[in-house]
């Protein structure tokens, strides 16, 4: 796979968190990750998973075959696991409260398992990257798009990109908070 | 390694609940495997679901 040399020593050593929806399409399409999968592994990537993603991907096996082999498939190519903790709640609310700012509609809500992904992300900035296929989920005002691979899956063309969260940009949403603030006093003096 | 450096780190911040630190590729003849019966069962799965659906409604 060709990947810029910015990106591969950018990537270098660093950890990559799989998305649910990564999960469920490598499995179907193993044959298109291969590659994707072995850079990350050749350039001494981390590939894991968390708690919450775990659940996401098991919730939907009806059978304990099914299940089993989920938790197989799991097990054989995380390198790390990370819990979501209840300190990551504060950080996990405050990213959901940014994104209410931009929703026109209630029914534009990003779940919170995504805004609990983005939290672990905020607190691993420098050393965790998410890749993922659902880009909607992870809006570019908290987070950088690095890079997006795109795999010819035959009926269908996937394209998984990983993301980081940017400390800066969160920065600029809470002092545009303050601005608003600041702006309210102003009108009613 | 920095690698096994930075997994101590993550450890440390105790975030961390499982660690495959000693293995270094992933063996895809075995994943593949796997996916093929995840596959299997998840069609199977799908038709029944299809089905009682079309039996409730």
């Amino acid at each position: 796979m060709e990947v810029e040399k910015g990106i591969r020593d950018l990537l270098k050593e660093k950890f990559i968190l799989l998305d649910t929806n990564i999960l469920i399409s490598s499995s179907k399409h193993l044959k298109e990750f291969t590659d994707l999968f072995s850079f990350f592994s050749t350039n001494d990537c981390a590939v894991g998973t968390m708690d919450l993603l775990r659940f996401e991907y098991l919730r939907d096996a009806v059978t304990q075959e099914n299940k089993t082999e989920r938790e197989l498939y799991l097990n054989r190519f995380s390198d790390f696991e990370i819990n979501f903790a209840s300190k990551y709640i504060k950080d996990c609310t405050q990213i959901g409260q940014i994104y209410s700012r931009y929703n026109k509609t209630s029914h534009q809500k990003i779940s919170f398992i995504d805004c609990a992904i983005s939290s672990i992300l905020k607190n691993f900035h420098a050393r965790l990257y998410l890749l993922t296929i659902n880009h909607d989920d992870f809006p570019l005002i908290l987070h950088d798009r690095i890079k997006v691979f795109t795999l010819d899956c035959g009926n269908e063309i996937l394209n998984p990109a990983l993301y980081s969260f940017n400390l800066n940009k969160l920065g600029n949403e809470i002092e545009n908070v303050q601005k608003v603030k600041e702006i309210r006093k102003e009108l009613r003096n | 390694m920095n690698q096994n450096k930075n997994k101590t780190k993550i450890k440390e911040d105790t975030i961390l609940v499982k660690l495959n630190s000693s293995k270094s590729r992933i063996n895809f003849s075995e994943l593949n495997k796997i996916a093929q019966k995840i596959n299997i069962y998840t069609e199977l799965e799908n038709k029944w679901k299809l089905k009682r659906a079309s039996e409730i409604y």
